[in-house]
């Protein structure tokens, strides 16, 4: 117990600045909102940017002392409860068949990142587990995957460090450029948010880059990302077998034990939340019940929002240009050609099935 | 080894804390904060 809440206190100060950075972002938003008249400045001043940038300056100009860093650093919680919270929103129905379609989706994806940077990772002399690595954060979801996949496939730390850097500069060039070009190219919120879901890397810079685009293109991002991160053990304990083969990491004994370890559980939290407010709304009918049933789950879309406004702000406050600076050419030369190939292949697979992604 | 037994996962605490404030939220003893 004593323990517990020496945890807690060490949380606090990070937590509590997220908290400040937060409400204050989306009431600074809010004011700028209400006095810009041009509708694209003023799409600029939306919440979600306010609190990343806000968090960027402040985390990069400020120095921060150091008993913030675990708090701030725990956004992933926010960001997991967040979409646990979205799962009341959808009708498990709607779920399925876009799950089903992403599933597959993200399967030829995921084979392509990995033969892609695999390939260019050689040709540019990578050491072989950290290709093997940033093919995992480019095809999967970012740093958890990598984390996942260091675990198994026993890199070198530094080589970790490399994966994770490149991963996370393009997850911050990601939050500009995806929103430039989804609206250049005219696409739509279902097109963008699948798209951005699929090909951007770090599951909070996904999240945060459909809700750049928009409130509507953010639930589709969820949904693909959520497919994606649904995938990662089945990838890594590939890696793990592959690595263990050649003697060069551990062996894997109990398979099936290894994708449930791996298995991301507040994906079956989003899962049990829609079921659970599908059958609900299923038995309520018509009438009175619906609407008090509806009234339930727009708290709970607030409750999700607010999530994800912490992450945002996390995700700002832990954005370090100073790290970006430091990471190594070769690895940046291979996560630009990786991530430019996947974007171009990811945005040809939406455009194809887009007619056929149900509307949520 | 028994910590290890007791320990939960933090994607099982994101789950169970998003189930308790769904339930606040159902009876009522949350109010629906705006956004």
């Amino acid at each position: 117990m004593k323990r517990f809440f020496a945890a807690a206190l060490d949380l606090l100060p990070g937590i509590a600045l997220i908290v400040v950075l937060a409400i204050g972002g989306k009431l600074f938003s809010s004011w700028l909102q209400a006095i810009i008249t041009v509708a694209w400045v003023r799409s600029l001043a939306s919440s979600v940017i306010i609190s990343i940038v806000g968090g960027m300056l402040i985390g990069n100009l400020i120095p921060l002392p150091r008993f913030f860093a675990l708090g701030i650093n725990s956004y992933e919680f926010f960001l997991k409860v967040g979409i646990v919270l979205m799962g009341a929103r959808f009708l498990i129905t709607d779920v399925a068949r876009l799950g089903g379609i992403g599933l597959a989706i993200v399967v030829i994806e995921i084979l392509f990142s990995i033969a892609f940077v695999s390939l260019i990772s050689r040709l540019f002399r990578l050491p072989e587990k950290l290709g093997s690595l940033l093919s995992v954060g480019v095809g999967i979801c970012g740093v958890s995957a990598i984390i996942g996949a260091a675990g198994s496939i026993e890199p070198k730390k530094e080589e970790t460090g490399y994966a994770i850097a490149v991963i996370l500069v393009f997850g911050a060039l990601a939050l500009v450029a995806y929103p430039l070009l989804g609206r250049l190219m005219g696409m739509s919120d279902k097109a963008f948010g699948v798209w951005a879901g699929l090909a951007v890397d770090n599951t909070a810079e996904a999240v945060a880059t459909g809700a750049i685009f928009s409130k509507a293109a953010l639930a589709y991002t969820t949904l693909a990302k959520l497919c994606r991160n649904a995938l990662m053990g089945f990838v890594i304990l590939g890696f793990a077998i592959y690595y263990s083969r050649r003697g060069l990491a551990r062996e894997v004994t109990h398979k099936g034990f290894f994708l449930w370890q791996k298995f991301p559980k507040f994906v079956l939290g989003f899962l049990a939340l829609s079921v659970l407010f599908s059958i609900l709304f299923a038995v309520a009918g018509p009438g009175g019940a619906r609407a008090f049933l509806a009234s339930k789950t727009t708290g709970l879309k607030n409750l999700s929002e607010w999530a994800f406004q912490l992450t945002f702000v996390g995700v700002g406050l832990r954005t370090s240009f100073r790290d970006m600076a430091r990471t190594g050419i070769s690895p940046l030369v291979v996560g630009i050609a990786a991530e430019a190939a996947v974007a171009v292949f990811t945005l040809g697979m939406v455009f194809v099935v887009e007619g056929v992604l149900p509307t949520l | 080894m028994e910590q290890k037994k007791n320990r939960v996962s933090l994607d099982w605490w994101t789950v169970i804390v998003a189930f308790a404030l769904t339930a606040l939220v159902i009876v009522g003893a949350l109010p629906i904060i705006p956004w």
